[in-house]
């Protein structure tokens, strides 16, 4: 385990003000999340999945405690500093695929590229990656005229083709059927090995959590388990 | 077409393209957003046509109603408007101002105080003695006559007079007047003229106002040689303060250039209150289409919130959202614009050839002192181009200003969160 640490949060902690209730998302965790690890974030609903993954992701910001992502110290980043980080070196899978309907499946792809900045070569470097994921064919088609699997794996290209130091996935099996759902897993593990990118998602899925080298349990804004196979 | 419209697209950056495709996402919006601002930006257009054009007519109307564009006139007859006052070299001044490429006309005039007289029937009159040549083509007045003809260069004791001072001392074509006025002794003196002509303004008192001798009978009238001032018509009257400074530095002796604006300012102002009502309405109506186009757009933001928080989460800064609503924006107002020329153009176009009659025909009104034309033709010209570009692009842009704030202030977590 000499791999870089990619995310450390110590005694983190998050916490959502509904009218005059505080609800406790995250109470006081401590994690670590290394570069190559491919790992699954797991528990019941409302355990703090989705709130530990938008903390590593810099969308939201901190009630307490410590979050260092690639080095970065959360809580000092502005809104635009986070906008950038977001940008240049992580991915985002969402639940529900999440692609801009309007564009067609290697514009939603070149989309990130555009606002990295890159110039003329992204409609190349987007149509690679699509390629890799077996998706040459469906470049030019909208996301209406996808398959739910086949928009997750666009969807999947968006969030890789920067080659993004982390990918954090939110439940992206959670609307595939079950072929479709061990079809992204793979796609997803292949990405991990071959480029070496850091995968943390969070599933219920448990043929995803097969998959996982390592499964972190959440329950109740707390670690309750860490399985490294 | 449909292809050239493709490869069109492809050039574009993806963001451009996006923000054009959202217009698509509901068409019914759109051309709604669409109309509104084509309705409103087309009846502010028409509106400032409308006013152009009017205010062009009556600046038209003061100016060939005797003042001209730009007078020019003894230093201190603006104070004292002494009729006795008179130009130094007005032939050189005059000779000048007939080669100047900008104007249309130049023509002397002197005005004298006097009384007209016919067997028991008296009335006093402003004689003024004019280059019959020339005069015509800058007092409007004296273009078309009831009865008789105009003056000639060569006549002598002729007199043109207006049709109530005609029916006052019960006088016709071929008459004979007394004319009598203060000379510069301050002796009266009295000569003959015959009634060669007489113009019917349909006004009495604008008729009152006419009574022209030649400038030669004036002279020697009044007993004063040269002329009290030079009237000019200028072929584009936005010119006019320029044109005004550039003979002021010209001139020498005392003598000075006033505009019509100095010389009448109730004109003047008549002409600014026109244009801060029409401005007043252009603003009430561009704020009205903006109003329903910025609903319109934040209902599209609102719709969108899901998307717009996904993007922000793949690291799109607030710059770039900011820029993709307002891509948006400007794409719906190139619409805008292409529809408001389409709709307004035509119809500017066409008051400002064929105009609206406000007068039957035969009757007359006037405002300020000014016969007022019984057709009111608008103003059409490359200025409806850009200011259609202009409205349209600030009523979509100011628009989208609320809509693009709101989207980039989403909280990306709390809005995924929630939906």
């Amino acid at each position: 385990m000499n791999d870089p640490v990619l995310v450390s949060a110590r005694k983190l902690q998050k916490t959502f003000a509904i009218g005059n209730l505080e609800v406790h998302a995250l109470r006081g965790i401590d994690f670590e999340l290394r570069q190559g690890e491919f790992a699954a974030l797991v528990g019941p609903s409302g355990s703090g999945k989705s709130t530990l993954l938008n903390l590593i992701g810099a969308l939201d910001s901190i009630s307490g405690g410590e979050l260092l992502v690639l080095g970065q110290d959360i809580l000092k980043l502005s809104k635009e500093e986070r906008a950038r980080l977001r940008l240049s070196s992580l991915g985002f899978v969402f639940q529900a695929f999440n692609l801009v309907p309007v564009l067609t499946a290697v514009e939603n792809v070149e989309f990130v590229l555009e606002l990295q900045g890159v110039g003329a070569e992204k409609r190349e470097r987007a149509m690679e990656i699509l390629s890799e994921l077996g998706l040459a064919d469906l470049a030019d088609r909208r996301p209406s005229e996808l398959s739910g699997g086949q928009q997750q794996r666009v969807a999947v290209a968006r969030a890789v083709v920067s080659r993004p130091r982390l990918v954090l996935a939110d439940e992206p099996t959670a609307n595939l059927d079950g072929p479709n759902a061990e079809s992204l897993m793979e796609l997803m593990l292949n990405l991990n090995k071959r480029h070496a990118m850091t995968f943390l998602f969070a599933t219920h899925d448990p043929r995803m959590m097969n998959h996982a080298g390592r499964v972190v349990t959440l329950t109740d804004g707390v670690i309750t388990g860490n399985l490294v196979r | 077409m449909r292809r050239d419209f493709t490869r069109l697209m492809g050039r574009l950056s993806v963001t451009t393209r996006y923000a054009v495709r959202n217009l698509t996402r509901n068409y019914r919006r759109t051309l709604l957003s669409v109309a509104g601002i084509t309705i409103g930006c087309s009846i502010a257009l028409i509106n400032i046509g409308m006013t152009r054009g009017k205010i062009e007519m009556f600046i038209r109307n003061v100016a060939e109603g005797g003042i001209g564009h730009v007078r020019v006139v003894p230093e201190n007859w603006i104070v004292s408007h002494d009729s006795g006052l008179r130009l130094h070299e007005w032939r050189k001044i005059l000779g000048e101002l007939r080669k100047d490429p900008g104007v249309a006309v130049a023509t002397p005039r002197v005005r004298i105080q006097g009384m007209l007289a016919m067997g028991t029937r008296v009335c006093g009159v402003l004689i003024t003695g004019v280059d019959p040549l020339t005069e015509p083509k800058a007092l409007r007045y004296v273009r078309t006559l009831e009865s008789g003809r105009y003056l000639k260069p060569d006549d002598s004791h002729a007199m043109v007079i207006g049709k109530s001072t005609a029916e006052r001392l019960r006088m016709g074509i071929g008459d004979a007047v007394v004319v009598t006025v203060v000379d510069t002794t301050g002796a009266t003196k009295s000569d003959m003229f015959d009634v060669v002509g007489i113009v019917n303004l349909g006004n009495k008192q604008l008729d009152s106002m006419v009574c022209q001798v030649t400038l030669r009978d004036a002279e020697k009238l009044s007993g004063l040689p040269g002329v009290g001032e030079i009237s000019v018509i200028l072929k584009d009257p936005g010119d006019v303060n320029l044109f005004r400074d550039r003979v002021r530095a010209s001139l020498s002796g005392g003598d000075t250039a006033w505009t019509w604006a100095q010389i009448s300012p109730q004109s003047e102002q008549a002409v600014r209150i026109n244009y801060i009502f029409s401005r007043i309405i252009t603003v009430i109506l561009v704020l009205v289409a903006l109003l329903g186009v910025a609903s319109s757009q934040l209902t599209a933001v609102l719709e969108r919130k899901r998307e717009l928080a996904m993007l922000s989460a793949l690291g799109m800064g607030r710059v770039s959202i900011f820029r993709l609503v307002f891509s948006e924006a400007l794409t719906l107002g190139t619409l805008s614009g292409l529809a408001t020329m389409a709709l307004a153009g035509p119809i500017t176009y066409y008051l400002a050839r064929v105009g609206i009659r406000i007068l039957d025909s035969g009757k007359s009104l006037t405002a300020l002192g000014t016969v007022v034309d019984p057709v009111m033709h608008g103003d059409f010209g490359s200025w409806f181009f850009v200011y259609a570009a202009i409205l349209s692009y600030l009523a979509t842009v100011v628009a989208s200003l609320y809509p693009a704030w709101y989207a980039v202030r989403l909280d990306p977590a709390e809005t995924l969160r929630m939906s």
